[in-house]
């Protein structure tokens, strides 16, 4: 009797246990399952053009710039708002310091770090422009960042005059290129500024700022957080992410052009709320942003392996952000239901 | 400024209504050009701006109504050219006058099925209408590439080609040559005139007004709400359909990457004409006016001596400054006053 | 005090509306439990309640703007487990929202017109039709409005007049009125007093919500007092007096709580406001909160207490004055001005204004305290969990870990976080806008306790309220605002629930 209500219990607590993994990670379980799922489909089916080694080497080439800009882009959503203009910051970004390299002084070893730096800092201005529209002349962020996509994109055009910014030095195209036993220099690269990211958002004041005013702005006010700062500090982050991946996209295209990588605004996007970024704010996983981009990026390999256009894998991303939206918003209804109901449970047993 | 603009709701209005701006900055631009350029000031640019204008300013028209209900549609470029290759590839046939109307109900009728295809993910996934919009459109121009096709068709219906043939004016020029200004410039105007009956005369036009201004006081209030989406929904795709046939019909030719990345410059001139991004407020007049400027300035850059390539960066600048100036003039909201006069000065009872 | 649910006169007549064991649950908080309420025809019908005690939220169900928990509502003898407002609306429900529910990009005379024509299944919008029907309204509710300003430009009043004019242009046979003379002169509340009692002889049942207790005197047929969520009481005005009214409203209570005698004598005062104002708000607000004093700020709703807390608080800085604390003036432009002064504001509501309600309790716990908890710029996260644990011990909020959402909490431990949250920052003076709302009875004395034992040890405390009794148990000396004035001062000597209430409403 007593040994069946201990068991009893002990299967509530496991269920609990669960339950409480799935509502906080839920998000994380859903997209491992569906990243495994992606892998297991493609290498069945195509064997030959999927599982190669040559295929995975081309996918961690290929994730980092997707990977970055969806980070930058979540931080945006972390902090209630959204971020369009990340390509046209990374693209300009690669166009201010590709401009720097073509001179002599980039030539030199000091000449192309500065350059760097340059693109870096050319993408944290923009960030911080962005931030200032938002957070003091409250500017709606999808507006602000709208206009601003196409300012950036305006200059990097003037600065580029509207042709590639081209004939970067070796040095710099070859970057994309190092491998450390067999992972990519720039995948190692994504995965130390995820890391970082992390430890913002998790372990500093103002990462735990940025997400409590997503959470509730108003709130936010009132426990004495600087709307202003806070946002500026977002948006600039969200800025330098998406100046590095500038930098990944033109050492990997050897050049630097204010057209590249257009359609990562919509794969950004998929990859935030598939990773279970909260697009209303207060809610992020790092972890879960770049298995994400992962994901989206097998799913694309995997379908060009098996020999579809590369049309139907834009079908496919955005198919696959309806469908996660519909989870999220059907599938959030059962997971808090369960989850209500246990910590009414634990307050119950002391009554008033 | 900011006392002057709380006082006086007629001076904020006067500063948040961009139509005035708009006009001013047409004028002092023309003006401008003029005097450097006499040439410029004549029926051919005004031909020529009115025969640009006229593709943005029915797909801006169909934004307009998007915007004022409260959300923002990014699929309605996919959506146009999407309805009119289908249209083309389906009827290629389509000959004489009933031919021209066989193709463009055929465009307008595909439109209204994809806008309804948006309302269902808008409503089903209840969430923004602008992640909800960038995945509907990845999807409907991938499933354009894939199963429809992804070839430029050169060779469009006769009904088109014969449309555009006619000539509502023919002007000799003075150099010899004529210049001529296309039928095709009726159907913007007929649109423009039943959108805004519809807007303003209508019942239902202004329950878009009502949503898109408080939706839960909308609802309190008895008006339907979803009805309301799905029909803003449904007339923005058939709107959009209409844009796409008339830039084929203009073009002579259908092709599926005409408009790609082109969305924001359609947003950017209806947020310029004093479209509300937050929804509740915007004209067809503003549109026109937004989507003139825009073309205006397109054609006034080189004889001022500026690079085209400026363009994108000065549209950019003027959205931002369109976008800060509405903020601006919309923040200061009467406050309530509670501050009784002296008791000794005022009838009792007498309270501001 | 009995309940009368069948006195002779209305026992035969049919109800209205009727509200049928409604359940309302917000977040793990019950916003109403079983509550039963008849709207007979021609009858003016009271809710009296604090704020939070349930009587908009029925309100809103009425009118289906919301969606009971449980119970049903029966109009004209159907009985419907919820309602969509449109539905509400067709069965003749008419509401005049707290909120007013104005379309404020629409002008009035629209916001009059479109739900009648929308009711009536017009498709033309015609301006003369519109405009005749917002004129008709405005004549029949004896107001005078601009009808061709779009809403959002209107003042309060205005607002408030042309939500009225809305709910009179439909001939409905339930009329709800939720504090619908807060920003009206008294011309204008006669005048929809007028209105009511015409609407009253038309066999209309009417929903009346007022703070103002000469108010609910004046017109009602019939009073029901809510608290908590739950019907405290129903009868006939002539059985109450305003005393027995608020004392139902309220909740009796003798409890008292020791005061610090000698109010730290001697030490520069925790909070000192001297002439403060706020355009159009308020001016000349001048008081001295002295280290381990409990001073009460009343007043009724709209007499500028909330602003001039916010003021103190740094959410709307005021114009002009000065605030000091600990005898160090100080110029407070921000709220983190204000924090770093040494002023903490608990608001008025805690769901939107204070909680971070999908965060961790530990988070909400800690906002305060970030910046004190970091070293080189990264969180001690060990140091400043212990010290959430510890203050959540101390306030004995019930929950079983801090990682859980505070909207698991009910709104006793909820108000517990929040005023956990400023204790952390160890405040020299700490402001707090309704403590006890939409607080259990028991939840309320613990509060109470809390505080009056932070008050022991020197903390300076501005309670903004307008419970009586609440005031009456705490403070040492209470404040009375009319008009966005400072009007009366009451000390321990002349402090009373009776001595408050003449001078809040005189």
């Amino acid at each position: 009797m007593n040994d069946q209500n201990q068991g009893a219990r002990m299967g509530r607590h496991i269920t609990a246990r669960i339950l409480s993994a799935m509502g906080s990670r839920g998000s994380l379980v859903r997209l491992l399952v569906v990243s495994i799922a992606i892998v297991i489909t493609f290498s069945a089916l195509a064997p030959t053009s999927f599982l190669t080694v040559g295929n995975f080497e081309f996918l961690a080439q290929a994730t980092p710039e997707v990977a970055l800009l969806s980070l930058g882009i979540s931080l945006a959503m972390l902090a209630g708002g959204i971020d369009l203009s990340v390509v046209a910051i990374a693209n300009l970004a690669g166009i201010a310091s590709g401009l720097v390299m073509v001179t002599p002084i980039g030539a030199t070893g000091g000449g192309l770090a500065l350059a760097i730096l340059l693109g870096v800092a050319v993408a944290v201005v923009c960030g911080v422009i962005n931030g200032t529209l938002i957070a003091g002349l409250r500017v709606p962020p999808i507006l602000a960042t709208l206009g601003t996509s196409q300012l950036y994109g305006g200059i990097g055009l003037v600065l580029s005059g509207g042709t590639a910014v081209s004939a970067l030095p070796t040095a710099f195209t070859d970057f994309a290129n190092i491998t450390f036993a067999g992972v990519p220099l720039i995948f190692l690269l994504t995965l130390l500024l995820a890391g970082l990211v992390a430890f913002v958002v998790t372990a500093t004041p103002v990462g735990v700022r940025i997400r409590l005013l997503g959470a509730n702005a108003v709130a936010a006010e009132y426990s004495g957080i600087s709307a202003r700062r806070v946002t500026i500090s977002t948006y600039a982050l969200t800025g330098g992410l998406a100046g590095v991946a500038g930098l990944i996209i033109s050492s990997r295209a050897s050049s630097a052009d204010t057209n590249y990588g257009s359609s990562y605004i919509l794969l950004g996007i998929v990859v935030a709320v598939l990773a279970g970024v909260n697009p209303d704010g207060g809610h992020i996983t790092i972890t879960g942003v770049i298995v994400a981009a992962i994901a989206l990026q097998t799913l694309s390999t995997g379908l060009t392996a098996v020999g579809v256009s590369s049309d139907v894998v834009s079908i496919a991303q955005g198919a696959f952000l309806i469908a996660m939206l519909a989870v999220n918003v059907y599938g959030g209804q059962v997971v808090p239901l369960f989850r209500r109901r246990r910590f009414r449970r634990a307050v119950e047993p002391a009554p008033a | 400024m900011k006392s002057l603009l709380s006082t006086h709701p007629r001076i904020r209005r006067a500063i948040g209504n961009q139509e005035v701006l708009l006009l001013v900055i047409a004028l002092v631009i023309v003006g401008a050009v003029s005097v450097r350029n006499p040439g410029f000031l004549g029926v051919d640019t005004l031909f020529n701006i009115l025969t640009s204008a006229l593709v943005p300013f029915i797909f801006g028209i169909g934004v307009t109504l998007v915007l004022i209900a409260g959300g923002i549609d990014v699929s309605f470029l996919t959506v146009g050219i999407f309805a009119a290759y289908l249209s083309c590839r389906l009827f290629p046939q389509a000959d004489g006058a009933p031919g021209a109307l066989l193709s463009i109900a055929v465009a307008v009728g595909v439109g209204v099925l994809l806008g309804l295809v948006n309302a269902v993910v808008v409503l089903g996934a209840r969430l923004s209408t602008l992640i909800a919009t960038l995945a509907t459109s990845a999807i409907f121009l991938g499933a354009l590439f894939a199963f429809i096709g992804g070839t430029v068709i050169s060779d469009i219906p006769h009904g088109l080609v014969g449309m555009n043939s006619v000539s509502l004016v023919r002007i000799p020029l003075a150099n010899g040559g004529t210049t001529r200004l296309s039928a095709l410039v009726i159907i913007g105007v007929v649109l423009a005139v039943l959108v805004a009956l519809f807007l303003r005369r209508t019942i239902a036009g202004r329950w878009v007004f009502a949503v898109g201004g408080d939706e839960e006081a909308a609802r309190r209030v008895g008006i339907p709400i979803r009805a309301t989406r799905v029909l803003v929904f449904a007339i923005a795709g058939g709107i959009a359909g209409l844009a796409g046939i008339v830039q084929v019909a203009q073009s002579g030719r259908a092709d599926p990457t005409t408009f790609i990345g082109g969305e924001l410059n359609v947003i950017a001139a209806v947020v310029l004409g004093g479209a509300l991004i937050t929804g509740g407020r915007g004209r067809v007049r503003g549109t026109l006016l937004g989507v003139i400027v825009i073309q205006i300035i397109n054609s006034a850059l080189i004889p001022l001596g500026i690079p085209a390539i400026w363009q994108q960066a000065v549209i950019g600048l003027l959205l931002i400054l369109g976008v800060s100036l509405q903020t601006i003039a919309n923040r200061v909201r009467p406050i309530r006053a509670i501050l009784a006069p002296p008791a000794s000065s005022v009838p009792i009872g007498e309270t501001v | 005090m009995s309940t009368m649910t069948s006195d002779p006169e209305h026992g035969s007549v049919r109800p209205v509306v009727e509200a049928e064991s409604i359940s309302k649950t917000f977040g793990g908080v019950n916003a109403l439990t079983d509550v039963t309420v008849r709207f007979l025809p021609g009858e003016v019908h009271c809710l009296a309640g604090e704020n939070g005690s349930g009587k908009s939220t029925l309100i809103k169900i009425i009118s289906g703007a919301e969606v009971p928990t449980a119970g049903s509502i029966r109009i004209s003898g159907h009985a419907y487990p919820s309602l969509r407002p449109q539905q509400a609306i067709r069965l003749g429900v008419e509401v005049i929202y707290q909120d007013f529910s104005l379309l404020p990009n629409l002008d009035a005379a629209e916001n009059i017109a479109l739900p009648l024509l929308t009711l009536e299944g017009k498709r033309v919008a015609s301006r003369k039709r519109a405009m005749k029907i917002a004129e008709e309204a405005i004549g029949r509710a004896g107001i005078r409005l601009d009808l061709s300003t779009p809403v959002g430009d209107l003042t309060v009043a205005d607002r408030q007049l042309c939500a009225i004019a809305r709910a009179l242009a439909h001939n409905s046979t339930f009329l709800a009125m939720d504090e619908p003379t807060t920003a009206l002169t008294w011309r204008e509340v006669d005048s929809l007093f007028d209105a009511v009692g015409r609407l009253r002889e038309q066999g209309v049942a009417i929903a009346f919500i007022s703070h103002k207790l000469q108010e609910v005197f004046d017109v009602a047929d019939r009073v029901t007092v809510l608290r908590n969520g739950r019907i405290v009481e129903t009868g006939v005005p002539s059985q109450y007096t305003h005393e027995s009214l608020s004392q139902g409203m309220t909740g009796r209570k003798s409890t008292s709580f020791p005061r610090s005698s000698a109010v730290w004598a001697g030490k520069p005062a925790a909070l000192r406001v001297t002439g403060l104002g706020r355009s159009q708000l308020f001016e000349g607000i001048s008081f001295t909160v002295g280290q381990g004093e409990v001073v009460g700020l009343s007043g009724l709703l709209g007499s500028g207490r909330t602003e001039v807390a916010e003021a103190i608080a740094g959410v709307h800085p005021a114009d002009t004055g000065h605030i000091s604390v600990l005898g160090e003036e100080c110029d407070i432009r921000s709220v983190e001005g204000a924090v770093s002064a040494g002023i903490a504001y608990v608001p008025e509501d805690r769901l939107t204004q204070g909680l971070f309600l999908d965060q961790p309790i530990g988070d909400n716990l800690s906002v305060t305290i970030l910046s004190k908890f970091s070293r080189a710029g990264r969180i001690r996260a060990r140091a400043l969990r212990e010290a959430s644990r510890t203050m959540s011990a101390t306030l004995r909020i019930k929950t079983r870990s801090l990682a859980a959402p505070v909207r698991s909490l009910s709104g006793g431990n909820a108000q517990r976080v929040l005023i956990g949250k400023w204790l952390l920052r160890e405040p020299a003076v700490l402001v707090l806008n309704g403590p006890t709302v939409g607080v259990d009875v028991g939840s309320k004395f613990d509060i109470l306790s809390i505080l009056n034992a932070e008050s022991l040890r020197g903390l300076g405390i501005l309670i903004i309220s307008d419970d009586l009794p609440e005031l009456v148990a705490t403070c040492h000396r209470v404040l009375v605002m009319r008009g966005g004035r400072l009007v009366d001062e009451l000390d321990s000597a002349n402090l009373s629930e009776a001595t408050i209430l003449e001078a809040i409403s005189a």
